[in-house]
């Protein structure tokens, strides 16, 4: 679904990632890579997919696209290093032509050094053009004026009610306050159901496509 | 016959019971056994001087190791057991020691209790999950000769009575001489709960012949509301409940929700202020201190009246309390007796108890009640089986400790009842799960949880281990949040998701005060004494009871005698006539023959409402049955409500119910292949899921009272259980989950005898034009479910303008 916020074109996609077609740049939140692994290495027999399916969505969007930076908005791996990081790590370079930034969130803690020496920069927040600014955590309120900022975190969704009173819970963008929340991209993640508030759009994703939430209404 | 009960009695002047004699000769005689008998007769007594003769008639040295374990399900019962048992070695100057083993034994006392051993431990469940979980164990219960296990009754329908089951096979294994002994109130399936108990153990079972007088009387409203909705609307009654406080010494009033004791208690005081300093409130989220104040307090004899929950329904002995008050439905015979047994607690003293419906049909249930108490309908209580999370467990727990081997602990365990019909695959699945963390072993994996290492398997990471320990039990509560005062002192606990809805400054009622939010850190919530009037009611979690399929016959009974003549006679029925006639003008009252389908149009779609009354658990198997049985003829999304008399499916799209009802919509062919591949049973196994996935260690539930940062270990068990399905489908746990729902919830043997019975009946389809006085509070039970319990009365309020 194509939207234009701060006079920026921006494709939500329904593979939980953003496009932006001016920068070639794919955005991607929240994938908590090694989660499975880590609580395994705890104890916890969660069991493990692998490869882990967010490699060949990125794959698939490459082709599709023509994507010159990918954008980790934070939480890119769930926590310390484990066996995941070799498969993130074999994932990159056979994208040389790529450019892999890392806004860092909550969750990243693997040092610096680690994701710089498999030509990743990394960053506590991105600013491009004087309008847009990528943060981990959104600032709504703080963003400052004449900026769109585009975070993560949050893990937005969306709970809609039907007639019926059928219920559904679907991911979602969420926009407010000059702020474009992404969904997040990891399949291990969960949702957090936001309020519908009149200032808030809710772009919810539903199978392969993107709607805004009050054209379903 | 026994010289220390003997010398007791005589010193008080009492004469023991036939049952007692009894049980002392049984273990005089080495036997293991059951003991049912009403409390306040002295059943204590009756097992206690059996094991302190076993212990001194001895005539070898006496060896300084663990003598009796007496395991009870509550904490404030094991101090009363530890406070008489104490007493009697005290007065009879006797050097057997009896000190308390619980959740709240500080470490200094327990190490004290591994160097100097008293000669019984008084404790619980998961207290002797802890003891096996450390170090040394099977040479600190080496000299074990009894294991007790108190209001087995109670343990036993719950996955806590498991563990018991699972703790005794590693205790015979350790002694072979082990004698069991059960104390159960009056079920249904007293053999059946011996049998589980002794395992390959033979016993006898001793009843005492003793009938307690009891006395029940159903408040009844001033005027009849004729569209009842369920819920706190009880309150309404308070004035009812004032001359029954007033009139007695001291009254306990059970509410089945925590919140619903919180509504009654800041209502009686509001509305009787007279009643201050001399009520209280106790529930299982207050502290520890709250509630043994009261407890206190009560035994003194120093309060009126108390509102409580379920916390106050077993064991200890309250003298001074001579009336109890039963608000809304207690939802089965054998519960409602137990909470009637708390007053009147001396011999022969009779046990008084008024029922407080909540809403005009409830007030069915007080008839029922006396029904089915005069024809002793005591319900079963059916235990657990398979349970692989409890399973999962236990393994972990002994590894921890001093390791096990698999094919000693596979006959220890096939032993008992709940693992008897696992098989040698299913438990090497156990074994993977904890060693390898599944089935599939890959290359590059991490795993790590249990190592084998020569055949023994055991925990050798101190942090697996510390997590096991702080998350070990059957009993699973959302992440709680401690409330305190700014000074610090503390009050309870509330569920992490209550507190976070809040917003700083809001007021909510806890503990009978009224509270304002200061601020939350970590898993604490500071709150100060509020100034406003007005507060909002935690909900907290937890399950909430449904009516027992005994208690269903009883009301299905009471329901035919409102077309008897005999009618006039009944109290209740006569009282809710205008009901029955409204009911029988705008709809039909099905005879007993007869099973009554209304389908009504509203703004919210197309209601069908069916009324088998069978009790809310079956009605959820029946709606989801009958939904997919509608989706055959047109695909359609149904939402579904229940209640304790019948269900509604609520559609946008309309159906012929007519055809469909001669098609074999209520019939029994079919039924197992519908239930089968028809109903959605994911939805229902995804929720049992959720306790077995905090059982079996998935889910970490963080360190209690210790707000340590967790939060990379943490997932929901939704995320387990989705991953589950989409990669192991085959997972044991996973499969627990679905078994549970068949058992516990789609009770096929249940559910056939239900359709059995319908599909004999004659169907009475009325299309009303409004919600009907036995549909609406139906409808209104889907409220209930979705909104806030402020929220949903005045939006039903709203709608009643509207609907009827």
């Amino acid at each position: 679904m194509k939207i234009e916020l701060n006079n920026i074109e921006l494709i939500l996609l329904s593979q939980k990632a953003l496009y932006l077609p001016e920068y070639h740049i794919l955005c991607i939140a929240d994938w908590h890579l090694g989660k499975a692994a880590h609580l395994r290495k705890s104890g916890i027999p969660l069991p493990q997919h692998k490869p882990d399916p967010g490699f060949a969505i990125i794959e698939e969007l490459c082709d599709q696209f023509s994507i010159t930076k990918i954008l980790f908005l934070g939480d890119l791996f769930h926590s310390i290093k484990n066996n995941e990081w070799e498969s993130f790590r074999s994932f990159i370079s056979q994208l040389p032509a790529i450019e892999f930034i890392l806004v860092k969130g909550n969750h990243d803690i693997i040092p610096d050094k680690f994701f710089n020496e498999s030509g990743i920069k990394t960053t506590g927040e991105l600013i491009l053009d004087d309008k847009l600014c990528f943060t981990h955590h959104p600032l709504f309120e703080r963003t400052k004026d004449g900026f769109l900022n585009i975070a993560g975190h949050i893990h937005p969704g969306c709970l809609i009610e039907q007639k019926a009173k059928q219920i559904v819970r679907l991911p979602c963008f969420y926009y407010r306050d000059k702020t474009l929340v992404l969904p997040s991209f990891g399949s291990l993640t969960g949702l957090q159901m936001l309020p519908q508030k009149m200032n808030a759009i809710f772009y919810c994703i539903a199978g392969n496509h993107v709607f805004k939430l009050a054209d379903a209404v | 016959m026994n010289d220390f009960a003997n010398t007791w009695f005589f010193n008080n002047e009492w004469k023991p019971y036939a049952f007692q004699e009894q049980t002392w000769k049984a273990i005089a005689q080495q036997k293991s056994g059951l003991l049912n008998a009403p409390t306040g007769f002295g059943k204590t007594y009756a097992i206690w001087f059996g094991i302190l003769q076993q212990y001194y008639q001895k005539k070898e040295k006496k060896s300084k190791k663990l003598h009796a374990l007496w395991i009870s399900p509550l904490r404030a019962l094991s101090k009363e057991i530890q406070r008489a048992t104490q007493q009697v070695s005290d007065h009879l100057d006797l050097d057997y020691r009896v000190e308390l083993r619980t959740g709240d034994t500080s470490a200094s006392v327990r190490q004290k209790q591994k160097t100097n051993t008293p000669h019984a431990l008084i404790t619980t469940p998961e207290s002797v999950q802890l003891l096996l979980s450390s170090k040394g164990y099977s040479d600190f219960f080496s000299g074990l000769e009894f294991v007790v296990v108190d209001e087995w009754h109670e343990l036993l329908g719950s996955k806590r009575g498991t563990l018991v089951e699972l703790a005794l096979s590693r205790l015979k294994n350790i002694n072979p001489n082990l004698k069991i002994w059960g104390i159960s109130a009056t079920i249904g399936n007293l053999d059946e709960a011996m049998h589980i108990l002794l395992g390959s153990n033979k016993g006898v079972l001793i009843k005492a012949a003793l009938k307690k007088k009891i006395h029940i009387e159903t408040l009844l409203p001033n005027t009849l509301e004729k569209y009842p909705q369920a819920g706190h609307l009880g309150v309404k009654m308070i004035d009812k409940v004032f001359p029954v406080i007033d009139q007695h010494h001291s009254t306990l009033l059970f509410t089945n929700t925590r919140s619903q004791a919180e509504i009654w208690y800041h209502q009686l005081l509001e509305k009787f202020p007279e009643l201050a300093g001399q009520i209280a409130l106790h529930h299982g989220s207050l502290s520890e201190e709250t509630r043994l104040w009261v407890e206190e307090a009560l035994h003194a004899g120093r309060l009126k009246a108390v509102v409580c929950t379920s916390s106050l329904d077993l064991g200890v002995d309250f003298r001074p309390v001579d009336c109890v008050v039963q608000i809304g439905s207690p939802k089965g015979v054998a519960r409602f007796m137990q909470r009637a047994g708390r007053s009147g607690h001396q011999p022969d003293a009779i046990s008084k108890i008024y029922f407080l419906p909540t809403h005009s049909l409830e007030i069915m249930e007080g008839a029922a009640l006396h029904y089915a108490v005069s024809h002793s309908m005591y319900e079963q209580r059916q235990p657990y089986i398979r349970c692989f999370d409890i399973l999962v467990q236990y393994m972990v727990t002994l590894a921890v400790s001093e390791g096990f081997r698999a094919e000693e602990l596979f006959n220890e365990i096939i032993a008992t009842h709940c693992f008897g019909s696992i098989t040698k695959e299913e438990f090497n699945d156990c074994l993977l799960m904890i060693t390898q963390g599944g089935r599939s072993l890959e290359a590059y994996d991490e795993f790590h949880k249990v190592i084998v290492e020569d055949g023994l398997y055991k925990v050798t990471d101190k942090y697996i281990a510390m997590r096991h320990r702080l998350s070990m039990g059957a009993i699973v509560s959302d992440a709680m949040m401690q409330v305190r005062y700014m000074k610090g002192s503390y009050l309870g606990s509330i569920e992490e998701s209550f507190i976070s809805k809040l917003k700083q400054g809001d007021a909510f009622w806890f503990g009978g005060k009224l509270l304002e939010l200061v601020k939350t850190n970590a898993m604490q919530a500071i709150v100060k004494s509020s100034k406003q009037k007005k507060g909002i009611v935690p909900s907290w979690m937890g399950g909430r009871f449904a009516i027992s399929t005994d208690f269903a016959t009883a009301l299905r009974h009471t329901f035919q005698m409102i077309h008897s003549r005999s009618k006039d006679k009944i109290r209740e029925l006569n009282f809710l006539q205008p009901l029955f006639s409204l009911q029988e003008q705008v709809s039909a009252i099905p005879k007993e023959n007869e099973l009554l389908v209304e389908y009504i149009k509203t703004k919210f779609g197309h209601h069908l409402f069916v009324f088998p009354f069978d009790g809310k658990l079956i009605h959820e198997g029946m709606a989801a049955l009958t939904a997919f049985r509608l989706s055959k003829i047109k695909k359609a999304s149904f939402s579904i409500a229940s209640n304790e008399y019948g269900f509604e499916l609520l559609s946008e799209t309309e159906y012929d119910i007519d055809a469909a009802i001669q098609n074999g919509l209520f019939s029994d062919i079919q039924l197992f292949e519908d239930i089968e591949k028809g109903i959605n049973i994911s939805e229902m196994a995804r929720r049992k899921f959720r306790d077995i996935a905090g059982i079996a260690g998935l889910v970490f539930q963080g360190y209690p009272g210790k707000p340590v940062k967790t939060n990379h270990l943490q997932a929901n068990s939704g995320l387990f259980f989705k991953v589950f399905e989409e990669y192991e489908p085959d997972n044991l746990l996973l499969r627990e989950a679905y078994d549970e729902v068949f058992t516990f919830q789609l009770d096929y043997a249940r559910m056939r005898q239900v359709y059995q019975r319908v599909s004999q009946h004659k169907i009475i389809l009325r299309f009303p034009e409004r919600l009907t006085p036995f549909s609406f509070p139906v409808f209104a039970e889907s409220f209930r479910e979705r909104y806030s319990n402020e929220d949903w009365e005045s939006r039903l309020e709203k709608l009643k303008q509207q609907l009827l």
